[in-house]
């Protein structure tokens, strides 16, 4: 009897002991006890919330906002899904939209996290102070993603903590003013607390100046016109920000981050790369650029310009540098069927018979030039066309021919217009200085004029559907009328 | 005197060499005598003896009746059936007629029948139950085995393997140093086959289990069926030393019919007019330049040779088995290879009466020349891909006897106007010369165990056992190659895998009276595995000298890496094992084990299983039967589990992965991979068996039925939901999966006589394999390397289909003229003239990625294996057919070779003259889109193909000497064989056996620049003193 008691009492040693044996000890990551514990692990926390932009503003930005408007067509490498936005026949099964969805959401729940656990940690000031900033940094992420989601959406869950169950997760679509409250609030927390700029190793972080920017572009998305005349003038006015003088400096890789640029999603050579250049026609690595023919570049075109927006595009210096009318690769003998315009922007010149095919161009988020017709605008909605709204625009005018902003030029300036002239006139200027920097659709819908623009789009293309795998997961969703 | 005295000589029925060792009894007494060294037996026998009853282990049992006579020789045959022998199962053995499971078994002889780096090329086929697929053809590639098909998906689906009682790693991921993580290299080198660093010719036997009752004694582990490995133990009082070796010549058994030159002509001409030029390259302007077959210059005869020396003696206190082996095998495709070397030491000792001990240990040193193959460097890098697609007007060397470097280059260069091959492409001889892809693996693999008799029929044993990998994988491209970007990339990485494990056994055997038996074991065991890697990796180099022996040489680094993964179970086991009357058989097992992997709440898991056995051929109205002579039912069910899911997956962690730009440098970020999932639980399989064995005609023919159905449940799946929360899916335990199949196999000696036999051998396995349930998903698709084909999600997985099954479009004809298109009610898009045209599968008058549909599926209507084995004298024949029916191959190669990337500057298959071009006939059948246009487009039925396919596996001829008269020489045996000599297939591809999904659960049938099939032709010689 005894005997059988040892054996047990043995058995269950072994058993107490085995649950030892058996406990995980992850080395090679990191357990949630073992995270948001001090600056460092917020700081790579931070990093990785802004890793979604790298993969949004590769690709999925393309095909949103310039192939489904008049800006670009599908051109010498159909499929994918190029087809479906050209011709407006994507439906809730488009992987794009899909990963749009998915991104932003992605970028926003690391964001949560940050700015929740900011809160509750406690560490010495010089730390705690660097923590802060970051949980900030966090804030106006979180706000540009949601933004990006309302713009594309409409209606979308707002979800301000971080996911750590499995349960909750059936949320609601949120009213957009709900969510766009929420959008200026992290904004206007953004522009208070960051710094204005950054030293040479920190440049690619958001600047206070880049939380206003964005605000004035979210008033001006609401038409609150008095709130974006306002803060448009406020970041006119900080001096941090100007107009390059060469446009080509806009997209040029050497002149990254320049003064002109407001936030930008970094790119760099040899690390993280942008395939624009490649899927708006240009393949860099494939001659030295001593063989270049006049005006046509070798590329693989994914995208091409539409002829329409080609033709209509004002001629001169800025037409010059976005667009080109013809692509060629290989030798003549046998040249890739391109013969029609392409964009000319996301050219990478640094790059020369190097390897790979993509480029080292940042992607503009938002720059001056925007800021300008924000207020232009804005102005213009006000009071209509004042002295300053014609010269916030004329200054775009005079630099995309070359001139000196400053100096008034009646052949370029415009004049004498009324406020619905000088408002079509804005959003045709727009069209031009910003083409292919992801504003042209948001820009078409806000006014009314989509429909328009846009031919084979119909009435439910005003917004994007859910993505189907969100609607088969989520009950509490409901679909965008149309789809 | 009521006896009388009988003699005679026992001899075995084919060879006709006298038998040692046979028992002869009396029919219903115990009088009996052994027969001696020479076959010779004599026996004093009662008068009324009526029957003599000769038996021997490996023999069938012969009845023989005394009729008067006194000298009564006999000849036995060979039993087939092998119903006495014993077979190894799971911690433990078993006769073959008390087997209440279902275990098939094969021999060291089948083994060695077919020449290979790795015993699975001899299962194929074999058993049935079990498919074999190959991830490579190349020396050392990766193999996937499945029993009874495939459970899960998320899990592993290959089998356990157990190798002299240590359970090993045959996750071939896991024992492979990694590879460039480079962007702008193609990283596709599938795993070699972790158990190609065990030599073949070390073992004895295999056992495959494949029910519940027999692998539910591996509780977590037996899910997939185990496969239990014994190597070759010495025997007391028997000394020999032995020496085998083979070598085999061989070649690619396929090839592609590609453009030759003036078809090349024919193609670029077709492409210009597609184009609307009006120039045309003449007939005969490409008889300038070369005339090369790229496939013949890439595929060479290469030689296969192995030599093992065996020394086996001892006596009864300790006895041994040896053996070293040298191994070597060129591939087929230039710049691949595989090297081995073994050396294994397997004692057994007895300390006293009641202990003993052994030890099995082998140290094997192996050197795998990976090369530049199976889409590893795609577009541009891979061999066969750039002799595929490089045109045959391309010179190998250029007039000065060196090798071409790039073939656009040397286009460019040259004194005619040519049309420029890709510029990515790398002559692929250079790249097999220069290139570096070697893995080298030192594994270390053993057990000590020690057995004591603590009573009559109780025994305890315990053992501990280690499988210890330690891998590096040396990689470099020189900047010669356009692969490495005209650089140099050097990669270093290692693994290092280290398993042990320790059983602990009580075992009590009793036989209570004559009608009782029983046999009841229990156990307990522990294992751990840690498992190390790490990768650093650097490119641009100002010269290719160093090769990979000084990374800092170059001017940038990639981010090196490094990781640590581990995880132990612990298991308590029992088996309980009755035969009534030697006829009625009850088996019981239960297992629990515990393990690290699962969330807290669900550690330890339960495993039972029950089987009942009846051998009906022993009840009174069959024993006497001939015509029966054997005939048993058995049906068992049970619970086995899969625990083989990575580790640490049921907590949230954060990875290194997510790095972004700050002042233009690469800056590390850390973000959540998961959320937590303290749920997380086993995967359980339930297992149903119903099988019949029966023997006829006095064991000369044998037949096995086995009927069976599994479910998983509990599956473990990245369950989808809603990004809103961050994250896309969440690892949990919903979905279920059913196998249901059909086993059978035949045996049968048709003709069996003084000098000549005819032994026939056959399986047939029937697998109908759904998933059932995949929790709230509708479906689940996944990405597969597809090349050209611009929609990677092209394998789904949907409640009601099998797994592995094709997601992509209907190829609906080429648009045959504008008219045809305008007339369309179909919303297309905007195609063009003599483009793609898909259907609009779900009529909805749009065509866009609701349109995709399942398309084929990469399971077999049933697989079979059909054996021939014919002796006469001395001559054994055996002819060994293997084919499966019914699965279909996703072919990506057409991608590249024939449907798209027509820009006109690649070598194509033939079929690419079938272009449609406006005015041609054939124009309304063909399925080639118009050349010129470069377009690509996503999977449609095109691409799938019937991988039905029947191929002669082996065919050999041996010769056993006539030894007697010599004493110095125990056995000698000559063959020559031939392996793969014919497959009888309509796949077009290199090989329908190909699958470069390897071991991955979902991705199966899929091809895409895999290798030919390898044919060769083998001469062997075994002899013993």
């Amino acid at each position: 009897m005894k005997n059988i008691q040892y054996v047990l009492l043995g058995l269950l040693l072994t058993t107490l002991s085995c649950n030892d044996f058996l406990e995980e000890n992850p080395r090679s990551q990191l357990t949630r006890e073992q995270f948001y514990n001090n600056e460092p692990d917020f700081r790579v926390a931070l990093t990785s919330t802004y890793r979604p932009l790298q993969l949004m503003y590769n690709n999925d930005i393309g095909m949103l906002t310039s192939v489904d408007t008049d800006e670009a067509t599908v051109g010498n490498f159909p499929g994918g899904e190029g087809d479906d936005f050209q011709d407006h026949v994507y439906g809730p099964g488009s992987n794009t939209l899909n990963n749009w969805w998915v991104r932003n959401y992605n970028g926003i729940n690391q964001a949560n996290a940050i700015i929740t656990q900011a809160d509750q940690v406690n560490l010495p000031s010089d730390d705690q102070e660097l923590v802060d900033r970051y949980a900030t940094e966090a804030k106006f992420l979180r706000a540009l993603y949601y933004f990006n989601l309302v713009l594309a959406f409409g209606d979308v869950p707002l979800n301000l903590e971080p996911t750590t169950s499995l349960n909750g997760l059936l949320l609601n679509r949120t009213d957009q003013a709900t969510v766009y409250v929420q959008i200026e609030q992290d904004l206007q927390d953004a522009e208070a607390a960051l710094p204005v700029s950054y030293e040479n190793d920190e440049i690619g972080r958001v600047t206070s100046g880049a939380a206003s920017a964005i605000l004035a572009k979210v008033y001006l998305h609401q038409n609150k016109f008095q709130e974006a005349r306002d803060k448009a003038q406020e970041v006119i006015n900080s001096g941090e920000y100007g107009l390059f003088e060469d446009y080509l400096d806009v997209l040029s890789v050497a002149a990254k981050n320049g003064i002109e640029h407001i936030f930008s999603v970094q790119y760099a050579r040899g690390l993280t790369e942008s395939s624009m250049g490649r899927l708006y026609g240009f393949l860099t690595r494939s001659a030295p650029l001593e063989e270049e023919v006049p005006a046509e570049v070798r590329g693989q075109s994914a995208w091409a310009a539409e002829q329409g927006f080609f033709d209509a595009f004002p001629e001169g210096y800025r037409k010059e540098v976005s667009l080109v009318p013809r692509v060629v690769t290989g030798a003549d003998t046998l040249p890739l069927d391109a013969n029609f315009p392409h964009t000319r922007k996301y050219f990478d010149a640094t790059k020369i018979d190097a390897d790979g095919d993509n480029n080292a161009n940042n992607y503009n988020i938002i720059r001056y030039a925007d800021i300008l017709l924000i207020f232009a605008e804005a102005e213009n909605e006000i009071s209509g066309p004042t002295a300053a709204a014609y010269d916030a625009i004329n200054q775009i005018r005079r630099r995309a021919q070359q001139q000196d902003i400053s100096t008034p030029d009646p052949t370029i300036d415009l004049a004498g217009l009324s406020a619905d002239e000088f408002r079509d006139a804005v959003i045709e200027e727009r069209r031009w200085e910003l083409a292919y920097e992801g504003h042209r659709r948001w820009d078409l819908v806000r006014t009314g004029k989509y429909l328009a623009a846009v031919p084979s789009a119909t009435a439910r293309n005003v917004l994007f559907p859910i993505p189907q795998r969100e609607i088969d997961l989520n009950s509490s969703l409901r679909q965008n009328d149309g789809y | 005197m009521l006896e009388k005295t009988i003699t005679g000589q026992v001899t075995d029925l084919s060879t006709g060499e006298s038998l040692p060792g046979v028992n002869i009894l009396v029919q219903g007494t115990a009088t009996g005598t052994v027969t001696d060294i020479e076959g010779n037996y004599r026996l004093t026998v009662p008068d009324d003896a009526l029957t003599l009853v000769f038996s021997s282990i490996g023999y069938t049992r012969e009845e023989v009746t005394i009729n008067g006579r006194s000298t009564i020789n006999v000849t036995l045959a060979p039993d087939i059936q092998s119903l006495s022998e014993v077979v190894v199962i799971g911690y433990g053995e078993q006769k073959r007629e008390d087997l209440s499971g279902s275990v098939a078994s094969l021999s060291a002889k089948t083994i060695q029948e077919t020449p290979n780096v790795s015993f699975e090329q001899a299962l194929q086929g074999r058993v049935a139950g079990v498919q074999i697929t190959s991830a490579s053809n190349a020396p050392g590639g990766g193999i996937s085995m499945r029993i009874r098909g495939g459970n899960s998906i998320s899990a592993s689906n290959e089998p356990l393997y157990v190798v002299d009682g240590v359970q090993i790693n045959a996750n071939n991921a896991q024992s492979s140093p990694g590879t460039s993580a480079a962007r702008d290299f193609n990283s596709n080198d599938p795993p070699g086959n972790a158990l190609s660093n065990i030599n073949p010719n070390d073992i004895a036997s295999i056992e495959i289990l494949k029910d519940a009752s027999s692998t539910a004694i591996y509780g977590s582990r037996g899910a997939n069926g185990v496969v239990i490995i014994t190597t070759k133990q010495g025997q007391a009082g028997q000394s020999s030393v032995s020496y085998e070796t083979f070598v085999a010549f061989q070649e690619a058994a396929t090839r592609l019919d590609l453009l030759d030159r003036d078809e090349y002509t024919q193609h670029y001409n077709n492409i210009l007019a597609g184009r609307g030029r009006d120039e045309e390259i003449p007939a005969g302007f490409l008889d300038q330049v070369a005339n090369t077959d790229w496939q013949d210059e890439v595929f060479r005869t290469a030689i296969m040779q192995n030599h093992q020396l065996g020394f086996s003696g001892g006596n009864e206190k300790l006895f041994y088995n040896a053996a070293l082996n040298y191994f070597d095998q060129d591939g087929v495709v230039v710049g691949t290879g595989f090297e081995r070397y073994t050396a294994r030491l397997n004692l057994d000792g007895q300390i006293n009466e009641r202990i003993s001990f052994g030890n099995n240990f082998s140290f094997t040193h192996s050197v795998r020349e990976a090369g530049q193959v199976n889409g590893n460097g795609f577009r541009g890098g891979d061999i066969v891909f750039s002799a595929l697609t490089t045109p045959p007007w391309v010179p190998v060397r250029d007039e000065e006897g060196f090798l071409v470097q790039s073939p656009r280059e040397w286009a460019d260069d040259s004194e005619f106007d040519l049309p420029r091959p890709l510029g990515r492409n790398d002559n692929p001889l250079l790249v097999a010369q220069e290139a570096i892809n070697d893995i080298t693996t030192n594994r270390v693999l053993g057990n000590i165990f020690v057995e004591a008799e603590l009573a009559k029929g109780l025994k305890a044993r315990a053992s501990i056992g280690g499988d210890f990998t330690d891998a590096r994988r040396s990689f470099y491209l020189p900047s010669t190659l356009r692969a490495s970007g005209n650089e140099g990339l050097a990669v270093v990485s290692s693994v290092r895998d280290i398993t042990w494990i320790n059983t602990n056994t009580i075992t009590y055997d009793r036989q209570i009276n004559e009608d009782h038996n029983l046999s009841v074991l229990g156990g307990f065991e522990i294992q751990q595995n840690t498992n190390r890697r790490q990768l650093s990796e650097s490119s641009n180099f100002f010269t290719d000298v160093f090769d990979d022996n000084a990374l800092q040489a170059a001017e940038e680094f990639e981010r090196p890496s490094s990781e640590f993964n581990d995880w132990s179970m612990a298991s308590f086991f029992t088996r309980v094992n009755y035969i009534l009357r030697g006829r009625y058989i009850f088996t019981a097992t239960a297992r629990t084990d515990g393990s690290s992997r699962f969330g807290a709440d669900n550690r330890w898991g339960f495993f039972p299983s029950g089987a009942v056995a009846w051998r009906v051929s022993d009840e009174p109205f069959l024993a006497q039967s001939s015509a029966v002579s054997n005939l048993k039912v058995r049906t068992s069910y049970g619970l086995t589990g899969n625990t083989d899911i990575g580790a640490y997956r049921s907590l949230a962690t954060y990875s290194p992965d997510a790095s972004y730009i700050f002042g233009g440098d690469l800056v590390p970020g850390v973000g959540p991979d998961n959320i937590a999932n303290p749920d997380l639980r086993w995967e359980k399989t339930a297992q149903f068996n119903v099988g019949l064995d029966l023997g006829l005609l006095n064991d000369r023919v044998g037949i096995t039925v086995d009927y069976y159905t599994k479910t998983t449940e509990d599956l473990l799946l990245s369950r989808a939901i809603p990004a809103s929360s961050g994250f896309s899916t969440s690892l949990q335990n919903i979905g279920s999966v059913e196998n249901r199949g059909l086993e059978l196999s035949l045996n049968a000696a048709i003709i069996r006589n003084n000098n000549f036999s005819w032994v026939l051998d056959g399986n047939v396995t029937f697998n109908r394999n759904e998933v059932l349930d995949l929790g709230d998903d509708t479906e689940l698709t996944f990405p597969t390397r597809t090349g050209r084909v611009n929609d990677a999600q092209t394998v789904i997985l949907r409640p009601g289909e099998p797994i592995g099954s094709f997601f992509g479009y209907v190829f609906d004809g080429i648009w045959q003229s504008q008219e045809e298109i305008d007339a369309s009610e179909v919303n297309y898009g905007n195609p063009r003239v003599g483009s793609v045209r898909l259907a609009d599968t779900n009529n909805d008058g749009q065509l866009n990625a609701d349109d995709k549909t399942i398309i084929g599926n990469a399971v077999p209507d049933f697989l079979y294996g059909i054996n021939n084995n014919f002796t006469f004298g001395n001559f054994d024949l055996s002819i060994f057919l293997q084919g499966s029916q019914g699965n279909e191959i996703m072919n990506f190669n057409n991608g590249e070779l024939i449907y798209m990337g027509l820009g006109g500057r690649e070598n194509k298959q033939v079929e690419v003259l079938n272009t449609f071009l406006p005015g041609r006939e054939g124009n309304s059948t063909t399925q080639v889109p118009q050349v010129g246009t470069g377009q690509n487009g996503p999977l449609d039925t095109r691409f799938i193909e019937d991988g039905s396919y029947l191929r002669i596996r082996n065919v050999l001829i041996g010769y056993n000497l006539p030894l007697q008269n010599v004493s110095w020489i125990s056995s000698l045996r000559v063959y020559a064989s031939a392996q793969n000599l014919y497959t009888f297939t309509n796949y077009s591809g290199f090989d329908p056996e190909v699958n470069v999904g390897g071991q991955n659960n979902v991705i199966r049938g899929v091809d895409f620049v895999g290798l030919p099939n390898v044919r060769s032709y083998t001469l062997g010689l075994n002899v013993r003193f």
